[in-house]
């Protein structure tokens, strides 16, 4: 296990090295003529100082706008995130249960549409039907204009469930409203592949022999499903997962963009419009570092639920 | 089973709450929040909270019309000029001196960057104007002399000197007479900030730029944050002078893209927006949730002749080109209800100096092909310039010059369109580059001399917005007369007889004056088009949502 670690921070340290060079040369070789050209060991040394450079647009550290743009970001994937496993995994252990019956034939094809479908399309769709014609949700934004919430964590939800005003329950509520959209758009696409790859570890698993054996030792259909199937099905479908952040990273920049989400995807793409390079570079390496560390982590992670790595009592084994 | 149970019953109740959250979302509307409160969504960003050095109607709508007040104001329904924080005033007999009387009631805001100490006095008013006047004057420095309506205007040249006469008399002097001085005083920039903030900015050493970004007036609304190109925060300002402010809280929602505000205003998120395109103003008047304000706005589209060149120099070639034109076809289509038709240089909501008796040559090509023969073109090959961006006075150039290259071609003429990006368009229209050029002009003041004067005086073809180079010493003798007239009677008919005088001589083919439109959704009472241009919420209050 330590041997592990010590390779996926190795493996880390190497491919943030390459991101850092290849942010060094966009920042050389754009045009810009701000700021005069640092070596890369400064520019190096200067980041792990916390110094990512000034703004060309406004003046100021690019670390703070990122900072300040980074909870809504945050709080846009995380919700996603959750409701895409809520209503991929359970689908794909149904789909996976009812194997070849109507069931199993549905939720392929409901997987199979949301899995193709543009995030940009779907977006307008939603926009068009759920917002305007229908009017459940608002169009776009983080919270009606009409409240004055203070940020105290970037996160929308705390912020107005701790906010000190009267309207705060109101506001809170109305921040959710703002989220439906927003999540379903960037759900919508990993709860897809989350439900496929379910489906298909787990017909993988349940043909195994530690499963038959289970079977054969009288276990019920709960026990073979949910303890032995899912738990052992969740090891390479995690592995999976770790391959799905920089899909969900994509699909936030686009999201953010349709429903003005004032997070670090629409803050990025402010940048390139006003040809902030500074910005942009700062951007562009954080969350590629970003990307890179959670992936190692789930790698970790998923070392750690395999078995075959790691003796624990807690698990089944055949 | 009982496992399977319990996790399929957790699940349930999970999925159960997530709705009920979701559901509970459902009832925002009817509450003391939205009712006291005003969300605009407004087109741009200010560059900061001072009318002073601003140029654009973003920069005024969220500064000089919420936040300040000047000496005097303009009807906005009759265009006469009104009190405002003077009380009255009194002109000298050789027009060169003017004497404010101040009122002794008004407050300046109270905000969170500054608690006044004392009332609104003359010290204001002087400090207001020699930061434009005084080079100085370090905000003046800090500004960098950028003062351009306080140029424009001729103040520089004609502002003598502003004196404090006592505690509440100002008075001003000028070099030379001015008729329309009092319109000046009534335009954004001269706006009446804080003397005593001002000083305090100076004394804590605080940087001066801080006098434009948190702003402190006399108006009706206060600034309490700006979130930048996101969202503007205003507050009653509970001790305006003038009225009482029904609404506690108003909101600037800045959203650039038309389709949002559109989306916006439907969903609810904003309650009123202003001048939306033709596509969005036909849905809008359909729906029977919104209230839909419009009026001709004080503007103008027309088209120039550049009489410096041939055949343009020839007054009958004009009148024929005009006349080939079909002008109520061209409305219709590129307008619609978004504008109406004028024809002369002053467009008819600026009455009463608009001369209604005046009627362009009527639309008829065969009489028009017949005084091209008779002036010898037989075959003419002309340029047409158009404007590359959409304005209230023209929404549509190009759709407008292809109507106007067909009309031509019936009468023999072949024109070419010709259009430029807006500022280089504009640069090689002001050297004179042009033969025939869509442009437009938006009035600043309540006066037909603003029209008549920038698009047909000798003088303005120096300062480059009379784009025909027409110049007739008869015309500009009768503006002058206009500007030092007594009074108003002897004006109007002075500015009639301009008119009279511009539509024979045909320089420019007035077109049509655009409208200013607002929407709002049914809460919003006493919204009120602002002749001049822009928005105000100073009288606005709304009611519940009845359903």
């Amino acid at each position: 296990m330590i041997k592990l670690i010590f390779r996926q921070i190795f493996f880390v340290l190497v491919s943030f090295t390459g991101v850092t060079l290849i942010s060094y040369m966009v920042l050389n070789s754009a045009d810009h003529g701000a700021n005069t050209s640092l070596s890369y060991w400064q520019y190096i040394s200067n980041i792990f100082k916390g110094d990512f450079g000034t703004s060309l647009v406004t003046a100021e550290p690019t670390i703070n706008s990122f900072l300040l743009h980074l909870p809504a970001s945050l709080e846009l994937v995380l919700l996603s995130s959750i409701l895409a496993l809520l209503v991929g995994l359970p689908l794909g252990v149904i789909a996976a249960k009812y194997h070849r019956t109507p069931i199993d034939t549905i939720i392929n094809n409901i997987s199979i549409t949301a899995y193709s479908m543009p995030i940009f399309w779907w977006a307008i769709l939603l926009i068009v039907y759920i917002a305007i014609e229908f009017q459940l949700t608002p169009v776009a934004g983080r919270l009606n204009f009409i409240y004055d919430i203070e940020p105290v964590t970037g996160f929308m939800l705390i912020d107005t469930f701790i906010s000190d005003q009267s309207y705060r329950m109101e506001a809170f509520f109305d921040a959710i409203n703002h989220l439906i959209l927003p999540v379903i758009t960037l759900a919508t696409l990993p709860a897809a592949i989350i439900c496929r790859m379910t489906r298909q570890t787990m017909l993988t698993t349940l043909n195994a022999d530690y499963i038959k054996t289970a079977q054969a030792k009288g276990l019920n259909g709960f026990g073979i499903y949910w303890i032995h199937g899912l738990r052992n099905a969740l090891i390479p479908l995690t592995n999976m997962l770790g391959l799905q952040v920089s899909t969900l990273m994509t699909g936030a920049i686009l999201t953010e963009y349709i429903f003005s989400w004032p997070g670090i995807g629409k803050w990025l793409l402010d940048a390139l419009s006003q040809t902030d390079y500074q910005a942009l570079s700062t951007g562009i390496l954080i969350t590629t570092s970003m990307v890179i560390l959670i992936n190692a982590v789930i790698e970790l992670l998923g070392f750690w639920l395999n078995p075959q790595t790691k003796s624990s009592k807690r698990i089944y084994h055949g | 089973m009982l496992l399977q149970h319990r996790f399929a019953t957790s699940y349930a109740i999970f999925i159960a709450l997530l709705c009920l959250f979701l559901a509970g979302c459902d009832n925002d509307n009817s509450n003391l929040l939205s009712q006291s409160g005003l969300v605009y969504c407004s087109d741009g960003a200010p560059d900061n909270f001072n009318p002073q050095t601003g140029t654009s109607y973003t920069n005024f709508d969220a500064s000089a019309r919420v936040i300040f007040n000047r000496l005097v104001s303009t009807n906005n329904s009759t265009g006469i000029i009104e009190p405002a924080l003077a009380s009255h005033w009194e002109m000298s007999s050789d027009g060169r001196s003017y004497l404010f009387h101040l009122r002794k009631d008004v407050n300046f805001q109270n905000t969170q960057w500054f608690q006044p100490k004392r009332l609104f006095n003359a010290e204001d008013v002087v400090f207001s104007f020699n930061r434009q006047k005084d080079e100085q004057n370090n905000f003046h420095k800090q500004a960098s002399g950028e003062f351009n309506y306080y140029q424009n205007m001729g103040l520089e040249k004609n502002l003598r000197a502003i004196l404090a006469r006592t505690a509440h008399q100002v008075e001003f002097q000028l070099v030379e007479p001015d008729s329309s001085f009092l319109h000046t005083l009534s335009m954004d920039f001269a706006s009446i900030l804080s003397a005593e903030y001002a000083a305090k900015i100076e004394a804590q050493q605080q940087p001066l730029k801080n006098l434009d970004k948190f702003p402190v007036g006399t108006g009706p609304y206060k600034l309490k944050k700006y979130q930048q190109n996101a969202v503007i925060r205003y507050q009653a300002h509970e001790n305006y002078y003038a009225s009482r402010v029904h609404l506690k809280n108003l909101v600037y929602a800045i959203t650039p893209a038309p389709s949002l505000r559109y989306a916006r205003l439907i969903t609810g998120e904003c309650d009123v927006l202003t001048n939306p395109p033709k596509s969005q103003y036909e849905l809008l008047s359909k729906n029977p949730d919104v209230n839909i304000y419009q009026k001709p706005g004080l503007n103008i589209g027309y088209m120039a002749f550049n009489t410096d060149k041939k055949p343009f120099d020839d007054a009958n070639v004009r009148k024929a080109l005009s006349m080939a034109i079909n002008k109520a076809r061209i409305i219709d289509t590129v307008y619609g209800k978004l504008g109406t038709n004028t024809d002369t240089p002053v467009p008819p909501s600026m009455t009463p100096f608009h001369n209604p008796n005046i009627k362009l040559p009527k639309y008829n090509p065969e009489q028009s092909k017949l005084l091209l023969s008779e002036a010898g073109h037989n075959q003419l090959s002309l340029e047409l310039w158009v404007l590359p961006v959409q304005r209230s006075y023209n929404p549509n150039g190009m759709l407008m010059a292809e109507l106007i290259q067909e009309d031509l071609r019936k009468v023999g003429v072949t024109t070419t369109i010709v259009s430029y990006e807006w500022n280089t368009y504009l640069d090689k229209v002001r050297a004179g580059e042009h033969e025939m050029a869509l442009l437009g002009w938006v009035a600043d003041t309540y006066d037909a001399g603003d029209f008549l004067r920038s698009l047909l005086g000798c003088t303005a073809i120096k300062a480059k917005t009379n784009r025909s180079h027409w110049c007739n010493l008869e015309f500009d003798a009768l503006l002058n007369q206009a500007s030092l007239a007594d009074n108003i009677e002897e004006k109007i008919a002075l500015y009639h007889k301009a008119q009279e005088l511009a539509v024979l001589h045909l320089p420019i083919l007035p077109i049509a004056t655009g409208q200013s439109v607002m929407v709002a959704n049914k809460q919003v009472q006493n919204l009120e088009l602002q002749t001049l241009g822009g928005v105000s919420f100073t009288d606005v209050s709304k009611v519940a949502k009845d359903d």
